[in-house]
């Protein structure tokens, strides 16, 4: 079986194109014949050869003729639906391709952009950067912006519930606030005053102490035994004392 | 291929029934296609889903196949007489242009596919080399690190504000010198709102919130 892409073209050449036929009609017969059995299907097949005035038609001439009269007998809606010729064909084949084709440069744009958004961060110049990326650009980052915000009003509402907990279950003691110093003082404080519901749960609760109390992995109060899986993502990154975050600029 | 080699009997399963009609029909109106413009036959197929609707697939057209089947086959009305075998030209020129584009695309496409494997490897490595920096998943950051990121982003935010201020001024600029006419000044101070984030007023439609994996994590 040759295996290599033949030219979707006229075969101009006489012999090939007749052999060509009868090996094709004769596999278009067999595709058909294991489609009607496979799927309990029913169906029916004319060829007109170039030469030949009498067509090779599948099932058998009656059984077709009943396929074609059941499916002339249906309304042309149904029958024109899905109905296909040549032209129609390639066509589609075409707007699937294109399709596709839209579908990476999409992909690939996003990709170029998150890279854009990467470099930028590391401190790389925007000088020479386009209009189209950087508007993409500015997408980008805003939408990390808002992603970056809920993340952290989810770990922030986290922490408030786990000191809730802490605090009324035993002696949670020593608001040993043995001033971590300046440092985590004014720097989370700063930050949680962007955010109004938190801040006033927060306030409510006079919960500011326990928070300066957790970021200081120092003191091991409540976090000691609890298991509190959900805090110790947080607690194993950073060392409040080495970042800068937690410092007033 | 590595398929494999099937019982041609009825599938059981009404699902994979319908997944095995919906392929088998596919393929066989694309044998269908090559046959006719390979070989210039005229033919005619038509099958019913197992649900009962109608597939053709016809050339010249599946109405003219009907017609010429059910009247006793008598030559083609649509070939001219002068040669009988050959496609008309008119078909022949169609056939052309539709696989000319569709080898065109096919081609971008694969520049496409190419240029995408590189930019998924430089992403990959960036990410895995400046994780927390790039934020890639946020979820797996710490207060500290989303802080940082935080000031980070709201830094590259006025960056890029500024950047497409500047490109606005110049395509204006561009524009006023094109019509050497005007003599109005170039607009200073123009502050299109990028600066605020992208609830302003945008200079530039932003690109469709479809373009990009809207809410996902994984930026």
């Amino acid at each position: 079986m040759a295996r290599k892409k033949v030219n979707l073209a006229w075969i101009a050449n006489d012999s090939t194109r007749r052999a060509t036929f009868k090996k094709r009609r004769k596999g278009l017969m067999k595709k058909v014949s294991e489609l009607a059995t496979l799927c309990d299907v029913k169906a029916g097949v004319i060829v007109y050869g170039p030469q030949e005035p009498q067509p090779e038609v599948w099932p058998s001439v009656p059984e077709a003729t009943r396929v074609l009269a059941r499916f002339k007998s249906m309304p042309e809606m149904e029958q024109c639906k899905k109905m296909m010729n040549q032209e129609g064909f390639l066509r589609q084949r075409v707007a699937k391709l294109q399709e596709q084709l839209r579908k990476h440069e999409r992909e690939n744009r996003e990709l170029e952009t998150m890279l854009l958004m990467y470099q930028g961060l590391a401190g790389r110049t925007l000088h020479d950067v386009r209009i189209e990326d950087a508007t993409s650009l500015a997408w980008m980052v805003e939408m990390k912006v808002k992603a970056v915000q809920e993340r952290m009003e989810l770990v922030r509402a986290q922490l408030a519930s786990r000191m809730v907990e802490a605090s009324s279950s035993s002696q949670v003691a020593p608001v040993a606030m043995e001033g971590p110093g300046p440092g985590p003082g004014p720097g989370p404080m700063a930050v949680m005053k962007e955010k109004t519901p938190l801040e006033a749960a927060m306030e409510a609760l006079q919960r500011q102490n326990w928070l300066m109390e957790v970021m200081n992995p120092n003191d091991n109060l409540m976090f000691g035994g609890g298991g509190e899986e959900m805090v110790q993502p947080y607690m194993d990154h950073t060392n409040p004392w080495l970042d800068p975050c937690y410092f007033p600029f | 291929m590595g398929r494999q080699k099937i019982e041609i009997k009825k599938i059981e399963s009404e699902e994979a029934r319908q997944v095995c009609f919906s392929k088998r029909r596919a393929g066989l109106f694309k044998k269908a296609n090559e046959l006719s413009i390979l070989c210039g036959a005229e033919i005619g197929v038509i099958v019913f889903s197992p649900a009962g609707k109608p597939f053709s697939f016809g050339h010249p057209s599946v109405d003219s196949i009907i017609d010429r089947f059910l009247s006793g086959s008598p030559s083609p009305t649509t070939l001219p007489s002068a040669d009988r075998r050959m496609p008309a030209a008119r078909e022949m020129i169609v056939v052309r242009e539709l696989n000319r584009q569709y080898t065109e695309l096919a081609a971008l496409l694969e520049t496409e596919r190419r240029k995408k494997v590189v930019l998924e490897e430089a992403v990959r490595v960036k990410q895995a080399g400046e994780a927390a920096l790039c934020g890639a998943n946020v979820e797996e950051l710490g207060l500290g690190e989303l802080e940082r990121l935080h000031k980070s982003l709201e830094k590259l935010r006025r960056d890029v504000a500024r950047r497409a201020d500047q490109l606005v001024i110049e395509a204006a600029h561009a524009r006023s010198a094109a019509a050497s006419r005007s003599t109005a000044p170039p607009p200073f101070g123009v502050n299109l709102g990028f600066g605020r984030g992208l609830e302003g007023s945008m200079a530039f439609p932003p690109p469709p919130p479809t373009a990009f994996g809207y809410g996902r994590g994984l930026f």
